[in-house]
């Protein structure tokens, strides 16, 4: 199945295809999970800070989707 | 260490050294302390008995990096209270570097005027008729002080809305660059300085007189490790800047938009840190760049338009906010024309923009109208009836229009997280002796599950203690000068130990992780004491009633911090 990605901060740095404004499409095995994606994506799960998938947060064990889209987020600090 | 101290009255300087009741302090503990001693809290803040105190940092100078931090303070016109402003730039270097431990600015010309305060590299100031530099705004007026006497100078000034004596008049500072760019927004300090009929200060760069380490040897390994922990974790802050910040915000539902009517913004994908940064890159700007002295984390950027030229610098979260979600805009080019604009005008950014959404909220124009707002900002540079209004800042336009929904503690707005949806900040904005302000205490990693934190935002389970912390280590923070951002260094090993060996170092005598809470403790003391006598009451430690009652979506909840709570936050 298709699912669409994009990554935020700096996470997209390291991943070829990555448009930082629109993300890029995925083929991922059926009942793939958010880790599975992130680990196909060799992110350090420490560089990851919140998952949304079309809008909604979730977390890292949640089951993907044909078509869904995904956002990843870096951890936050600042002020 | 020697203070200088400037009468606008009589225009006599003096220089002095630094009384035994402020020494070891800096920043905002030199600059509250004293004006809760020296200020009488019932004063006119504009007016001849407060004073304008500038400070950079008690660390600034030395060789640890990201310390070119200052603090200003005073009483201030917007809140009526206490004020410290902080700032970047590369005055509090340049301050340091000449031995100057502050600037105090006092007293008020009988007829108004215009000056310059001017200080050379000899450390010596002198007070310069400024008549030919009224009502310029600050980018022209730095270039032409700096065509006369010398770019190798740090240029501190107020633009119109300073000079109108506005309460949302910020103080600018040049960058790393000489650009007026940084600036000392929040507390209207502008019309402070205005009312002193202080244009600009000139600070020679380069000065020899830095005050001397009583340790250096000591200092030495804790700021290599400082800057190694700062250099490790500056990435993200490096490539994006602060606007790192928008995208996951407003995921989490927290970004007050449309005068905070709600907690998410549609067109969130225009105006996000990564959208600014390819705009910048494919334009020929610099996503990158040093804006402070002695800063290793760079995240300041300059913005430029289509045909490669400047626009403004540096763009960040806070104003990407506040001129943009918060007014329904999202055009990016339009939020940096309102950035600079504000920096020239010498508007602080956060109120103007919340000051504007307010306006567009009362039915004045409606949300969205970028152009709408510039013309506002245009109306505050010419001095009319309604850009004074604006200038005035949210609760002032709120008066005009009659209008409730005003998002501001003791009248200074909030800024880029809503309360509703981060609770800890709630009690931040509420407590805070400063009004309503982020960087008192930013409790919004803990509050974020999502992010790693351990609280609930949503609930008021453990947030007045964090909040209370945070506000505690953020005033000693602020006293030695430490930018912000750069706090990834009291991850260093040794953590707050390490800084308070640089502490211990520079002052000759032991300086212990108590006495760095016991620091943090000392100023808020100080701080409400005065807004005590300047008659605050527990009262005013509260949100505005919106924030109780109105649900924010997408999450649909309200503020559940008690009265009673609020309280707990400081038992002094
Ligand atoms: S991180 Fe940004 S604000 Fe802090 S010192 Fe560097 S340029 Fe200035």
């Amino acid at each position: 199945m298709k699912v669409h990605i994009r990554l935020f901060g700096t996470l997209g740095n390291k991943v070829p295809d990555h448009d930082p404004l629109k993300g890029f499409a995925l083929e991922v095995p059926v009942r793939s999970t958010v880790e599975d994606l992130i680990e196909k994506l060799d992110i350090p799960q420490s560089k990851i800070g919140i998952v949304s998938i079309n809008g909604q947060l979730v977390k890292v064990q949640k089951q993907l989707n044909d078509g869904d889209f995904i956002r990843v987020f870096q951890p936050i600090f600042g002020g | 260490m020697k203070f200088v101290t400037i009468d606008m009255a009589s225009g006599s300087i003096r220089t002095g050294s630094v009384p035994q009741a402020y020494e070891g302090l800096g920043g905002r503990g030199l600059t509250s302390i004293m004006i809760d001693n020296e200020v009488p809290a019932t004063c006119d803040p504009l007016g001849l008995e407060n004073k304008l105190i500038i400070a950079p940092g008690f660390l600034s100078g030395t060789s640890l990096v990201n310390t070119s931090r200052l603090s200003i303070g005073a009483k201030s016109p917007l809140t009526g209270g206490i004020k410290e402003s902080n700032v970047g730039g590369t005055i509090a270097a340049d301050l340091a570097h000449l031995g100057i431990t502050a600037i105090i600015v006092e007293g008020k010309p009988a007829h108004g005027g215009c000056h310059i305060l001017k200080i050379d590299l000899a450390g010596n100031a002198e007070l310069i008729d400024g008549t030919a530099y009224k009502g310029m705004r600050t980018y022209a007026l730095v270039a032409k002080l700096k065509k006369t006497y010398g770019e190798k100078n740090s240029v501190t000034c107020i633009g119109p809305a300073g000079e109108f004596q506005l309460t949302a008049a910020s103080i600018q500072t040049t960058d790393a660059d000489g650009r007026p760019c940084r600036a000392a927004g929040r507390g209207g300090l502008g019309a402070v300085m205005g009312s002193k009929g202080l244009k600009a200060i000139i600070v020679a760069q380069g000065g020899k007189a830095t005050d001397p380490l009583a340790d250096p040897e000591l200092f030495k390994a804790p700021a290599k490790r400082y800057a190694k922990a700062v250099k490790e974790s500056s990435a993200e802050l490096a490539q994006l800047g602060s606007a790192v910040l928008v995208a996951p915000i407003n995921a989490v539902g927290a970004f007050p938009t449309c005068n905070a009517k709600f907690g998410q913004f549609e067109e969130i994908d225009k105006i996000t840190g990564e959208t600014m940064a390819e705009i910048i890159k494919q334009r020929g700007g610099k996503t990158t760049h040093k804006g402070c002295a002695q800063c290793i984390i760079n995240c300041s950027n300059e913005y430029v338009d289509e045909d490669g030229k400047y626009v403004t610098s540096s763009l960040e979260y806070e104003t990407i906010w506040s001129m943009g979600a918060m007014i329904g805009n999202a055009d990016l080019d339009v939020i940096a024309k309102l950035d600079f604009l504000c920096d020239d005008i010498g508007l602080d950014t956060i109120s103007t923009g919340v000051a504007i959404a307010v306006a567009m909220d009362a039915g004045y124009k409606p949300f969205g109208e970028g152009q709408a707002a510039v013309t506002m900002l245009e109306e505050v540079a010419e001095g009319t009836e309604f850009g004074k209004i604006i200038g005035n800042g949210p609760a002032a336009v709120g008066r005009h229009f009659n209008h409730a929904r005003v998002p501001v503690v003791k009248g200074q707005s909030i800024s880029a997280y809503d309360p509703r949806a981060i609770q800890g900040m709630a009690v931040t904005y509420a407590t805070s002796p400063m009004g309503a302000d982020h960087t008192a205490g930013w409790v919004v990693a803990e509050n974020l599950q999502e992010f790693g934190g351990t609280l609930d935002r949503f609930s008021a389970q453990g947030q007045v203690e964090t909040s209370r912390n945070s506000q505690l280590n953020m005033a000693a923070v602020d006293t030695v000068g430490i930018c912000d951002f750069a706090q990834s260094g009291f991850g260093a090993p040794g953590g707050l130990a390490n800084v308070c060996n640089m502490i211990a170092a520079k002052l000759g005598k032991p300086f212990s992780e108590e006495d760095w809470h016991a620091l943090g403790i000392r100023i808020l003391k100080a701080e409400r004491a005065f807004n005590r006598k300047a008659g605050f009451t527990s009262k005013d430690d509260r949100l505005p009633k919106m924030f109780y009652e109105e649900p924010l979506p997408p999450h649909n909840k309200v503020v559940v911090i008690s009265d009673k709570e609020m309280d707990q936050t400081f038992d002094f």
